[in-house]
């Protein structure tokens, strides 16, 4: 039993206590943090295991990504749970004692498929095993074929810039995906008029737009308690020792403070990972860390200064132009070196900004659309209207009215 | 011995799999089907591995060895690290979608309990 195994043990048990808190936690918020926690004990894992490009991508994704999705579509669903506390009462289900169904039928499937993979996974090759040729031809072939000290790389964008590719689009339906269910209802127009005809009826049955009335009132609470109506023009402008909670949407000024401080690092760290393509990193772990930069930016200082760039019309054109350079990159090889894919870039010396040639041109296109397409998934999700059913006369959830939904 | 980091994987699956099937909460789903990715992730990366080697980076190779030594030398393997990479990524995309569905369910049904959601049965 030498270090390593000790080391790696020791991770195996943190990603299992993980993954068992995940499942036992009632409280959604805290399984969410079990799941970063299964996620930072990967990190860790990979690391011991010697995969830093792995490392970097899983870190960023199970500290950042994956925690806001889960935590912004929590707080989505809250919201209407809270409606429910007060119209029906079901709370007790949705917060109380978890429900359980199929307990032992579960207990047994899964302890099934236990038994079933392990047996399996003894024919596995084990590390003892050689190195399958492929994996030796990307180690010899990445200084030769892309002068880059960085094989794994090579891999991903190289010799199986195919599958980079194809995986890449996945990702792109899936940021379409989030846009079309995230999309508010729209009003049909443009035919015969047919949205103004029924104008007098619709008003009989709508309530009256949802955004305006609350706004109101809580400028008139405000008003009331004699504070400042209106939020200051900057969050900075909010006097220090104001009462709380500060007007300004916008966390406190030692939050601020903090992110200023984060933010260059974590740009510069980013930034670090694509351009220092011949070491470990790329534009996919990048891409992450962009959004991770544009969230505290987002939290700290409120959407008023992220409002230049976190724009559907911007975010969408920027989305479209690195899925178009990646195209560009890849079908460039077809005409120059004749076929998809092809290394057509001039190889400049290994360790360099710009050794790895189309590597690199891939990879800032990947960051991109990575940066871009996270970005626009976490705050549809953020922006998602309460799009539900009415109410039905008792006040009561309804099961039959999905026709107005 | 790398069979304990196989089993270790086995398990995260089928703690996934007790969660979709035993849990009513939808989001408690999606987070079970995370499990279940992550479990494939720690199975990669460990087949990757092989005894006593280093990280596939020939960047700065240990003392002693230059790169072409470590390129023909003792590391994880590079092709499987590779799909695990992509396979973090596209998780991260599948998992968004899945929860936009939920907000959705939720807002329709106005419940997150999967019992609440059974149109088709009529």
């Amino acid at each position: 039993m030498t270090w390593f195994w000790v080391l790696d043990v020791v991770c195996l048990l943190w990603v299992v206590a993980g993954a068992v808190l995940v499942v036992w936690l009632r409280n959604l918020s805290g399984a969410v943090m079990a799941l970063s926690l299964t996620g930072m004990g990967m990190t860790m894992l990979f690391v011991v295991l010697g995969a830093p490009d792995v490392a970097h991508a899983e870190v960023v994704v199970g500290a950042i990504a994956l925690p806001v999705l889960y935590l912004v579509a929590i707080g989505k669903c809250r919201t209407v749970v809270e409606r429910d506390d007060e119209s029906t009462g079901e709370d007790r289900e949705l917060h109380g004692g978890e429900p359980v169904r199929r307990r032992w039928a579960a207990v047994l499937l899964s302890a099934g498929v236990f038994t079933g993979l392990v047996v399996a996974f003894t024919g596995l090759p084990d590390e003892t095993e050689e190195l399958p040729a492929v994996a030796r031809r990307a180690m010899t072939g990445a200084l030769p074929d892309f002068h880059t000290t960085e094989p794994v790389s090579a891999v991903v964008y190289g010799y199986r810039a195919m599958d980079t590719f194809g995986e890449t689009f996945l990702l792109l339906a899936a940021v379409v995906g989030v846009m079309v269910l995230t999309r508010t209802r729209e009003a049909r127009q443009g035919f015969v008029g047919e949205e103004r005809a029924a104008d007098e009826e619709q008003e009989d049955v709508d309530h009256p737009p949802r955004g305006s009335s609350s706004d109101e009132a809580r400028r008139a609470e405000r008003v009331e308690e004699g504070r400042a109506p209106e939020a200051p023009e900057t969050p900075d402008r909010e006097g220090l020792g104001a009462p709380a909670p500060e007007t300004a949407q916008a966390m406190s000024v030692v939050a601020r403070t903090a992110v200023r401080v984060a933010l260059p690092l974590l740009l510069v760290g980013g930034l670090y990972l694509v351009s220092q393509g011949y070491s470990p990193g790329g534009g996919f772990p990048a891409g992450a860390v962009l959004l991770g930069a544009v969230l505290l930016v987002h939290t700290a200082f409120g959407y008023d200064r992220v409002r230049a760039v976190v724009r559907p019309r911007v975010l969408e054109v920027v989305e479209m132009l690195g899925a178009a350079a990646i195209v560009g990159v890849l079908a460039a090889g077809l005409p120059l070196e004749g076929s998809f894919a092809a290394n057509w870039i001039p190889l400049a010396p290994e360790q360099t900004l710009r050794s790895g040639g189309m590597l690199q041109a891939f990879s800032v296109s990947e960051l991109v659309e990575v940066g871009a397409g996270l970005t626009i998934v976490v705050f549809s999700l953020l922006g998602m209207r309460h799009d539900w059913a009415e109410d039905d006369e008792d006040g009561e959830g309804d099961e039959s009215g999905e026709g107005d939904a | 011995m790398i069979l304990v980091n196989y089993a270790a994987a086995a398990l995260v699956f089928c703690l996934g799999v007790y969660t979709v099937l035993t849990r009513r909460n939808l989001v408690k789903i999606v987070m079970g089907l995370s499990l279940m990715e992550s479990a494939g992730y720690v199975l990669l990366i460990s087949m990757a591995y092989r005894k006593g080697s280093t990280a596939p980076v020939l960047l700065h190779p240990p003392s002693g060895t230059t790169e072409q030594e470590l390129a023909h030398g003792n590391v994880a393997d590079p092709v499987l690290q590779n799909i695990a990479l992509t396979a973090v990524v596209i998780g991260v995309a599948v998992t968004a979608v899945l929860l936009a569905g939920v907000v959705r369910v939720a807002q329709h049904y106005r419940s997150l309990d999967s019992d609440d959601v059974r149109e088709l049965r009529g």
